[in-house]
């Protein structure tokens, strides 16, 4: 069988898509992190990827909000294309954290895969996962 | 079955990307099959950045990647470093709540969870994981006449 050898611009992945030149090491390894406050809660929206170069830059902004005082998290992954065991790590630190000073966090907006690796690797028990960040923001306020 | 060998740096992560993910990419296959791609290639290279060497023994590792029979996408990872089976790790306890739970061993089970099938075999000094994604037929590019 033979097959026509071109790519789909639609099927390549996102980060290349977006006009990321490859090779070009921690630029192509874009994670964004935003902070917004509702309330007593700090939503965390997650944009890009949460691998081995990312995450700990994750973590360590997370790990400032909480030294700051914030104690509820939701992290709005809505726009989280990518996440391996790096990423996992990252999260499970932050919840440790905030478990220590009896906050916590939740999570809502998973992609199909990115909630995948949460089910294979227990955190979808451990932790409260939402479909929207409305869900997450009403279910706080109970 | 042409490879990328590379020295085992984290700096060096986004080439084995790239060389898999456009490979993979240019075959058509969807962003499911390539998120799971992906994601046992990072857990594989970067437990070699990290476990392999010694700290200054500048070691190397070198992905193949290749199609099997239009239906199979075959991954090949390589080192020369100190010898490890990864299949013999038992799978962590998923079921721990937050206090418990230890911080690693994820990678691993996620790599055995992500391909359908994984192999690994200490020849010659050389560990060498193999990794068969089953490609569903609906993600290959249709013949055009």
């Amino acid at each position: 069988m033979r097959r026509v050898s071109r790519i789909q611009p639609n099927r390549a992945p996102k980060c290349l898509r977006q006009g990321h030149a490859k090779g070009q090491g921690k630029e192509n390894h874009c994670v964004k992190t935003k902070f917004a406050k509702k309330g007593d809660t700090l939503i965390v929206s997650v944009h890009g990827r949460l691998d081995a170069i990312t995450a700990p830059d994750f973590e360590s902004e997370c790990a400032g909000r909480i030294n700051g005082g914030e104690l509820f998290l939701i992290a709005d992954f809505s726009g989280l294309e990518y996440i391996s065991s790096a990423g996992l790590r990252s999260i499970l630190q932050i919840a440790k954290k905030l478990r220590q000073r009896k906050g916590d966090i939740t999570f809502c907006g998973l992609s199909s895969m990115v909630e995948n690796v949460f089910s294979i690797s227990g955190f979808a028990t451990m932790f409260s996962i939402h479909e929207s960040l409305d869900k997450a923001l009403l279910d706080r306020e109970r | 079955m042409d490879t990328l060998r590379l020295p085992a740096k984290m700096e060096h992560l986004d080439r084995f990307r790239s060389y898999v993910l456009d490979k993979a990419a240019h075959w058509g296959l969807d962003d499911d099959l390539l998120f799971k791609i992906e994601l046992a290639l990072e857990e594989l290279i970067v437990n070699v950045i990290h476990y392999a060497y010694a700290e200054h023994d500048h070691g190397e590792v070198e992905v193949g990647c290749s199609l099997v029979n239009d239906s199979i996408l075959h991954l090949c990872i390589q080192d020369w470093g100190k010898p490890f089976d990864p299949l013999a790790r038992p799978d962590p306890d998923t079921t721990q709540g937050i206090n418990e739970r230890g911080v690693g061993g994820l990678g691993i089970h996620l790599v055995r969870r992500m391909a359908d099938q994984v192999t690994y075999q200490r020849e010659q000094g050389c560990n060498i994981l193999n990794l068969y994604f089953q490609i569903p037929k609906e993600c290959l590019l249709p013949i055009e006449n």
